[in-house]
């Protein structure tokens, strides 16, 4: 198979293939549904490891399609892709695992299926673009896949944040649409490729950032993703670990990182508006005692810890960022799929009500405490280095106060980590009712908590794809400065 | 092909004298003849295509008959959401006495429709439109409610002044300038220095008269009323294609081919368009009438219309004329949804609604693919004619107005979504526990078109290829 081949499959089987799935609801067979959307992530992953080889290679590749005069198909073979495709394709397909025991067989059963498998081809989609069109619509594909998501328990409430959540988000993408038109009407082209190495004005710029920050939920445009948690907790570990929010980190690497230039001014006004959201959020998630609000202030923070690493425009930043979007969402699935099972076995969401639950539930607590551990940083698992490179990255830009303020924000991450194990996991037992999840559960559950430690020890494989998906970034803004 | 011409306009005029007798025979002989002529319909206006832009005359007696890109556009939006919305009657009629004479008022419609679009002096153009005028009014009282007899009334009164304006307009036009033939007005026009005056005060009465035909904002009173008390199928070919064939069609014939308009023409339809946009969409907002909703939505979309023409550059009238063909498709779309709720449930109250999907799904889809491509969400047809409009309101350097379409487009997807949540979306209202989707015939209406909303949206390359660019390319010809 050559790539273009592959690339194809990897977006198409999964954007496609979800279309089978509501066949298979009309034919009365919805228990199937299930197996087939583990079947048509799986697939994707699959597929995405084939790519690995390559990207390891530094093969870079595009292809386009012309439709219109300016809107032409495109999509882009790299490193960064590559990478972007394989991490989120690989906790996709252990949350729609995880989702075979968790979502109850009932009327919506295939819908859920049939959205998931949507929202992953829509993301995979999206990796793979480089026309700023195309992007977009990828972009508009999840969104939509998180409104019926977010509100899929149909209760009155939640469906308004479903609503919410669709509105801030397809607000903030279509200010952003109307910064890539004035790229456009500036430079006459959406091409990325096109657009390499030229220097956007401030308003294109504060338009695309406006949509950058409401999908990846900075403040002040984050008050979605904690509402977001009223959704099924595997929806909203596929949000926060998997999907939706890396797709605002990747929209800002690929378009910013290794394609337009941002004016140098702006550099540092990202960098702190980075930092107030990761630090404002560390704090309100250490006031927060609702479990899933708790972790979705946490990502809060953490996205707000990779624009540093992105933003800092380093080789040390950059990698950082990228290996943070692995670290962060093998971690923050796990919490989320443990916060899942917490869920099914006390029927609450509120951290002061539980207590005690590591004696019925152990499984479950040694994987949140490392998941926990790895989301605050402390080595050897894999949340350490990514915080560590972003730091280094940071020193290195020349942004010392930024990297001491960020070091502060980690203590607050231990902090309340620290504290939610203890609250939910140690002291006194209450109640009765408490049980261990599902072997399916328990057992992604686990593998998620194992990757996380075992991507720690082998660091240097994704280090290793990290750095020539910035080795790209030089490559390629030599061949335009020589041109 | 030229014979195609004639046909356009005799298939229906048979099917209307035809449907007295063939009603009697059988109870279903009339839906069949209607579907048939719809279809045929549809057949002879996709024969057109491949000329891709190219000019066809038909002259009969003295009149002539004419399809050219520009047409050809207005023609297939007209006969394809004609033709679904038969298809929908067929079953939808069920609820109402006369099938027979409603069939042939409707395919009376059609037959005006098509006539005002292929015509070519502006004389016949008005004579077609009285009929189409004449149809309306009483397809809108059809029910023979209270409501429908009232907004029909209100609808004859407003379309009088609006066809007197016209009137006026032609006559000053035919004082000046002697003739009222598309082509030597486009002449003389282009000649002389001294009728553009003329033609600037006819102008004001053609905007006032068309723009009243549209519902374009100031002028709007009577839509809101005429197309929720209608009969379902008859709202959608009141919002889908009626107001923008005698609208928008008019306008752009005038405005654009006929006399290239100079900007203080062109800033009118702006300053027209972002009214109609914002206000449209404000009012839209505060109903909880859903049929009242599409309606008042219907006018905040003929804004988007007349804000691409206004822009007067390319991006913006294929911006403009694109958004014609897809708000064809989405709003009918969309009113044949709020007739399959009103079927079911006999209230147009979205407040008793709730959670209907559970029990309509065709229904509950389709209306999440009106609802998406009402809002410019991509991959649905209506974002690439928003987008195209944003990049002509940024080409024309009109930033407030790019800002503006797009804070509107945010505010469209607000109030839909408060339709689905009210609707479809959420826990069933136990006193719908029984209900069931509707007969066959209005799903497979609702699907075809719910189906060609995504397909327009993703071929949207072959649709502007083939159809909008021909009719940009009429309006550009001035330039």
């Amino acid at each position: 198979m050559d790539m273009q081949t592959t690339v194809l499959l990897v977006i198409g089987v999964p954007l496609l293939g979800s279309l089978l799935i509501p066949l298979l609801g009309w034919f009365k067979l919805p228990k199937v549904t299930g197996y087939v959307c583990v079947a048509l992530i799986g697939a994707a992953h699959v597929l995405s490891w084939t790519l690995l080889g390559p990207a390891l290679g530094g093969i870079t590749t595009h292809w386009s399609k012309p439709l219109y005069e300016w809107a032409s198909f495109s999509l882009t073979f790299d490193a960064l892709a590559a990478f972007m495709a394989f991490t989120a394709s690989l906790i996709a397909t252990l949350i729609a695992i995880y989702s075979l025991g968790y979502i109850e067989h009932g009327e919506d059963e295939p819908e859920y299926y049939f959205v998931v498998t949507l929202f992953l081809g829509a993301m995979m989609g999206l990796v793979f673009s480089s026309n700023l069109l195309f992007l977009y619509l990828f972009w508009e594909i999840s969104a939509l896949a998180c409104w019926r998501l977010i509100g899929y328990f149909r209760e009155p409430d939640y469906i308004w944040k479903a609503d919410k959540a669709f509105l801030v988000t397809f607000g903030g993408a279509v200010f952003m649409l109307l910064g890539f038109a004035l790229v456009f009407a500036q430079y006459g082209t959406f091409e990325l490729a096109e657009l390499r190495g030229q220097e956007i004005g401030p308003v294109a710029l504060l338009l695309i950032l406006l949509g950058v920050f409401s999908k990846s939920a900075t403040v002040p445009l984050h008050t979605w993703l904690p509402d977001a948690g009223v959704a099924p907790s595997t929806i909203t570990s596929l949000l926060h670990a998997a999907i939706l929010v890396k797709i605002g980190l990747y929209g800002f690497a690929r378009m910013f990182a290794n394609g337009m230039v941002i004016p140098p001014a702006w550099e540092t006004g990202i960098l702190i508006a980075a930092l107030v959201s990761a630090f404002v959020s560390a704090c309100a998630a250490l006031r927060e005692t609702n479990i899933k609000r708790m972790l979705a202030y946490s990502t809060v923070s953490q996205i707000g810890y990779t624009f540093l690493g992105l933003a800092a425009f380093t080789h040390f930043g950059y990698i950082g960022a990228l290996l943070y979007i692995m670290a962060h969402g093998l971690a923050k699935g796990g919490l989320f799929l443990c916060a899942g099972i917490i869920e099914h076995g006390t029927h609450t969401k509120d951290m002061t009500k539980m207590g005690g639950l590591i004696q019925k539930m152990p499984i479950t607590a040694f994987c949140y405490i490392v998941c926990a551990l790895s989301i605050a940083g402390i080595p050897p698992m894999a949340g350490f280095f990514s915080k560590y490179f972003v730091i280094s990255g940071l020193v290195e830009g020349g942004h010392t106060y930024i990297a001491g303020l960020a070091i502060l924000t980690a203590v607050v991450t231990l902090l309340y980590m620290l504290k939610s194990f203890h609250v939910i996991f140690m002291g006194a037992p209450r109640g009765e009712s408490h049980h261990e999840g599902s072997p399916v559960m328990v057992g992604v559950v686990a593998v998620l908590a194992v990757l996380t430690v075992i991507v720690g020890a082998l660091m240097h494989l994704p280090f290793e794809l990290a750095r020539v998906a910035d080795g790209e970034r030089l490559v390629q803004v030599f061949t335009f400065l020589w041109r | 092909m030229i014979t195609n011409i004639g046909l356009m306009l005799l298939l229906p005029l048979a099917a209307v004298i035809l449907m007295p007798w063939v009603s009697r025979l059988h109870r279903r002989a009339a839906d069949v003849l209607a579907a048939l002529a719809g279809l045929g319909l549809v057949g002879l206006c996709l024969r057109f295509i491949p000329l891709r832009g190219e000019t066809l005359t038909l002259r009969v007696l003295n009149t002539q008959f004419s399809v050219d890109g520009l047409s050809l556009l207005f023609l297939v939006v007209v006969n394809v959401v004609a033709f679904f919305c038969i298809l929908y009657s067929i079953d939808y009629m069920n609820h109402y006495d006369g099938r027979g004479k409603f069939y042939a008022l409707l395919l009376l419609m059609v037959l005006g429709l098509n006539g005002v679009l292929l015509v070519r002096d502006l004389f016949s153009l008005y004579v077609y439109l009285e009929i189409v005028s004449i149809a309306s009014y009483v397809l809108v009282a059809f029910g023979l409610k209270w409501d429908g007899i009232e907004s029909a009334l209100k609808y004859l009164l407003l379309s009088v002044v609006a066809t007197g304006l016209i009137l006026v307009g032609l006559g000053i036009m035919y004082l000046n300038l002697g003739t009222l033939e598309f082509a030597e007005l486009k002449l003389l026009l282009a000649a002389g220095s001294g009728p553009n005056t003329v033609f600037l005060l006819a102008a004001a009465l053609f905007i006032a008269g068309f723009g009243l035909k549209a519902a374009i904002m100031p002028f709007h009173a009577w839509l809101p009323d005429a197309h929720p008390s209608a009969p379902a199928p008859i709202s959608a070919m009141l919002s889908g294609v009626v107001i923008k064939v005698a609208g928008v069609y008019a306008l752009t014939r005038l405005f654009f081919d006929i006399y290239p308009s100079p900007a203080r023409v062109l800033n009118v339809f702006l300053i027209l368009g972002v009214a109609s946009m914002i206000g449209g969409a404000l009012i839209a907002y505060f109903q909880s009438d859903i049929k009242r909703m599409f309606a008042y939505s219907s006018i905040s979309q003929i804004g988007y219309i007349l804000i691409g023409l206004g822009l007067g550059n390319p991006l913006g009238l294929i911006g403009a004329l694109f958004h014609v063909l897809n708000h064809a498709l989405f709003k009918s779309l969309l009113f044949l949804n709020s007739g399959a709720l009103q079927y079911r449930t006999h209230t147009r109250d979205m407040n008793e609604m709730g959670g209907l999907e559970h029990r309509m799904r065709v229904t509950g889809i389709t209306s999440i693919f009106g609802t998406l491509s009402i809002a410019g969400v991509p991959p649905f047809n209506g974002f690439w004619s928003k987008l195209f409009i944003i990049l002509g309101a940024l080409a024309a350097k009109q930033y407030v107005v790019a800002v503006l379409a797009i804070f509107l487009s945010v505010f469209t997807l607000g109030y839909f979504l408060l339709m689905q949540r009210r609707v479809f979306f959420g826990k069933l209202n136990l006193k719908w526990q029984d209900l069931k989707e509707v007969p066959l015939t209005m799903s497979l209406a609702m699907i075809f078109l719910a189906a060609q909303c995504l397909l327009v949206g993703i071929f949207f390359n072959e649709v502007l290829r083939y159809l909008v660019e021909p009719a940009a390319a009429i309006l550009l010809g001035g330039k």
